[in-house]
């Protein structure tokens, strides 16, 4: 999922959440069936959701800096900021 | 968007152009809250975390936020961090990050973060705005107002290092306008 995030808008942060309420595991325990918790169901389906809405348009392989889309701003020139959409 | 928080609520100025016959003019209106009960803001980042949502939900009843990016500066960094990424050691951290996340995954939003010296929030005038709670100016905790900056000491051994192997420094990745070391730089 981390690298899910990497590729698709929005899945960051669920990542993350998805490692904390998951927990450690041994790696030798991976590919073993667990069982989840309602929370993390819950999660799952959101993830579910943020890929199927998300996966299509992809990330900007090169996105703008936040400070120089500030100045950018700034200046009233926002064309660097509506190409990153 | 510029936020602050404290132990009494938050502020943040928004800012955004519109489109007119005359051209284009900036926008401005300071968003002012207080802080949801039952939220844990004993530590200043866990505070001005959940501010950034706090924030951003009531931008969002201000202007359509759909499509859009939201450019958000604050000068709490573990604040930052935790808004990029989330956090698995932090609780509260983490719950702030996801509901700013989630609301942007409705709102079709994208946003761009980055940290900024306090000074620049006192500049901004938003320092004082969710301490007071009524002013949008000059901040009373000037004096107790920090931001992380190459000082002058470190400036200099780093001068002194990249010098030795025939290099000079040309871009400053840890500065803002105001405290920039090279003619190019920027703020993670």
């Amino acid at each position: 999922m981390l690298h899910y995030s990497a590729s698709v808008r929005h899945m960051h942060i669920l990542a993350t959440e998805l490692g904390r309420l998951a927990g450690p595991a041994d790696e030798a325990t991976y590919d073993r069936p667990r069982s989840i918790s309602a929370e993390l169901r819950e999660l799952a389906e959101e993830m579910a959701w943020v890929v199927g809405r998300y996966s299509e348009a992809g990330v900007p392989l090169w996105p703008p800096v936040a400070s120089g889309a500030y100045a950018s701003f700034l200046q009233g020139e926002l064309g660097l900021l509506s190409s990153f959409l | 968007m510029t936020w602050d928080a404290s132990l009494h609520g938050w502020a943040a100025p928004l800012r955004w152009w519109v489109e007119g016959p005359g051209g284009r003019s900036l926008r401005e209106r300071l968003l002012i809250g207080t802080r949801p009960g039952g939220e844990d803001v004993s530590e200043r980042p866990y505070r001005e975390c959940l501010a950034a949502p706090l924030a951003l939900e009531a931008a969002a009843q201000v202007l359509d936020l759909r499509g859009r990016i939201g450019l958000l500066h604050n000068d709490a960094e573990a604040a930052i961090a935790a808004l990029c990424k989330g956090s698995t050691q932090s609780g509260p951290m983490q719950r702030s990050a996801l509901r700013a996340s989630r609301l942007c995954a409705r709102l079709d939003m994208d946003l761009l973060l980055w940290h900024v010296p306090g000074m620049q929030l006192v500049e901004e005038g938003v320092d004082g705005a969710p301490r007071g709670g009524r002013h949008f100016g000059e901040d009373a905790n000037l004096g107790s107002v920090v931001g992380p900056a190459e000082s002058d000491g470190l400036w200099s051994r780093i001068g002194a290092a990249v010098a030795e192997v025939g290099l000079e420094v040309t871009v400053d990745a840890f500065a803002t306008e105001s405290n920039r070391r090279a003619r190019r730089y920027w703020s993670r």
